[in-house]
């Protein structure tokens, strides 16, 4: 018995030593194991690059998908609007009874069937006259637009429409009478 | 040889065969990293447009809200109380579901060489569906004048957003007439047709209650405690309400018996459902266009001790000239009136 276990491990001894130097089909293994490895590894190089691309598309899909949701959300009501003819000024009260808070003013027009005036620095102020940069729910505040030079003041009796962009891009109208 | 050597076969052969072993790992690879980017992207898209439709469905709701929101505010009265204040009264009815909360009160006033305007912040004014409410508001527009005349405009602002203008009260063109005509003579006017009189009893109950007797004909004015019953319609042109105190009475003049005999009977309150006059007196409120009954039986002044007529048994038959002396506020400020033009005959 023991002596037929020697000659088995001097069988496999030979197998090794066979196996290390015969050097037929050992390049066909190494540019096997190599191309497999390149693959994966190619492969996983793809993987990150997708994952990165699709990222940056959520990323921006997210971005204007708030956007709009916010958009959707904004909502201004008009409490009153009212033009002083010896000062030549608008005052326009407004609300924000969307469900959003940070609601701004960005662009305010003014306008009616032949003519129109754009005011692009608005200065909204709460109703207690402290300076807003935006409105959140349920607050109140104002703001004036001053018509400085006279063919562009407003006159009393008429009517004109305006239209408020917000900072967000949403539009509200309203129609009022100088 | 058999079906299963000959896969036997093909299954070594394909084992032994490295050959393309790279490629099916790369495709599968490749499948797999697209089902999982793909999978990925699908099902967060599908969260995001969970999101905007729930966006777009609170933002209808919203809308219909707004739509829904049905609001009649009405009888509003217009009083400039004093120097850049004035008072706005109005009834609000709410007829629909929902419930109502009120933010803001815009009012607006001008007149030939004024125009002002203001706000008042409302707190805590809710209306629910199917209510009402009675709102009063001071608000200041400077320049305002108790002795001027003004056109006012006001609207409510609610928490939706929506903008709800007070209508004033409105008039006939009969009240319109009737309001001109006691503009110069005072705002109170008196229904002449219903002048009553009643005894008193012991336990200050009216009798006949309530339907009374005729008081232009008394009888037995000098042996019962008498009461009296007018009617009142306030028609003040700024629809103001009218405040009766305890100094209004009603005094009887027989010129006929001289040395200006006269007989006093001073306001009381009386309990509307059992006739029963009240032991103590609490101004009484005349509210514009509401006739109101007002009665008279006590000989004091804020007291409910009965009254008689001071007639002696030789002095009746006597005429006298009735006359209402109302004195109170009107609004906010001192108001006062005499109606004459009553005259009744006092048989015993």
């Amino acid at each position: 018995m023991k002596l037929k276990g020697i000659e088995c491990l001097d069988m496999d001894l030979r197998k090794v030593w066979k196996l290390l130097h015969e050097r037929r089909a050992v390049s066909t293994v190494v540019s096997s194991v190599i191309l497999t490895g390149a693959v994966i590894a190619v492969s996983f190089v793809v993987l990150f690059w997708a994952q990165y691309r699709s990222s940056a598309y959520n990323a921006q899909y997210s971005e204007a998908m708030n956007a709009d949701i916010a958009k959707l959300k904004e909502r201004l009501a008009f409490e009153y609007v009212f033009y002083n003819s010896s000062a030549k000024n608008l005052s326009v009260y407004i609300m924000n009874c969307g469900r959003i808070n940070k609601t701004s003013v960005q662009t305010v027009y003014v306008s009616n069937a032949t003519w129109f005036f754009r005011f692009s620095s608005i200065n909204l102020k709460f109703l207690n006259g402290n300076n807003a940069t935006g409105l959140d729910m349920g607050e109140e505040g104002y703001f004036v637009l001053p018509f400085v030079s006279p063919s562009d003041s407003l006159v009393t009796g008429k009517s004109y429409s305006i239209k408020i962009i917000t900072g967000r891009g949403s539009t509200f109208d309203h129609t009022f009478i100088a | 040889m058999t079906i299963r050597l000959l896969l036997r076969k093909r299954f070594r052969k394909l084992t032994a065969n490295s050959k393309g072993f790279s490629s099916v790992i790369g495709t599968t690879f490749m499948v797999l990293v697209m089902m999982f980017l793909s999978t990925s992207v699908f099902m967060w898209t599908l969260s995001q447009n969970t999101l905007y439709n729930e966006a777009i469905r609170e933002k209808n709701q919203l809308e219909s809200d707004v739509l829904s929101e049905n609001v009649q505010v009405t009888n509003t009265t217009y009083v400039v109380v004093s120097d850049n204040n004035v008072k706005v009264s109005t009834d609000i009815t709410n007829p629909g579901s929902l419930g109502v909360q009120f933010t803001t009160l815009w009012a607006y006033a001008s007149n030939a060489t004024y125009t002002g305007y203001n706000f008042a912040n409302l707190s805590n004014v809710n209306v629910k569906g199917g209510a009402n409410l009675f709102l009063s508001v001071n608000m200041t527009i400077a320049g305002l004048r108790p002795t001027g005349a003004y056109s006012f405009a006001s609207w409510l602002i609610t928490g939706r957003g929506n903008v709800v203008p007070l209508q004033k009260a409105t008039s006939s063109y009969t009240n319109i007439v009737t309001s001109n005509t006691t503009q110069g003579i005072g705002a109170l006017m008196m229904d002449f047709q219903n002048f009553t009189y009643y005894v008193v009893n012991a336990s200050k109950y009216l009798n006949p209650y309530p339907s009374g007797y005729n008081a232009y004909y008394i009888q037995n004015a000098r042996t019962s405690n008498i009461a009296f019953k007018v009617f009142l319609t306030n028609f003040d042109q700024d629809k103001r309400d009218i405040t009766l105190t305890n100094g209004s009475e009603l005094f009887i003049i027989y010129p006929s018996r001289g040395n200006a005999l006269s007989d006093i009977w001073y306001i009381v309150n009386v309990d509307g459902t059992t006739g029963k006059i009240q032991d103590s007196f609490s101004s009484l409120t005349l509210r514009y266009n509401q006739q109101t009954p007002v009665y008279f039986a006590s000989s004091q002044r804020g007291n409910t001790v009965p009254a008689t007529s001071s007639l002696t048994p030789s002095q009746v038959p006597a005429i006298g000239a009735v006359n209402l002396a109302l004195v109170g506020t009107i609004g906010d400020i001192p108001f006062g009136q005499n109606i004459p033009f009553v005259s009744i005959e006092v048989a015993s």
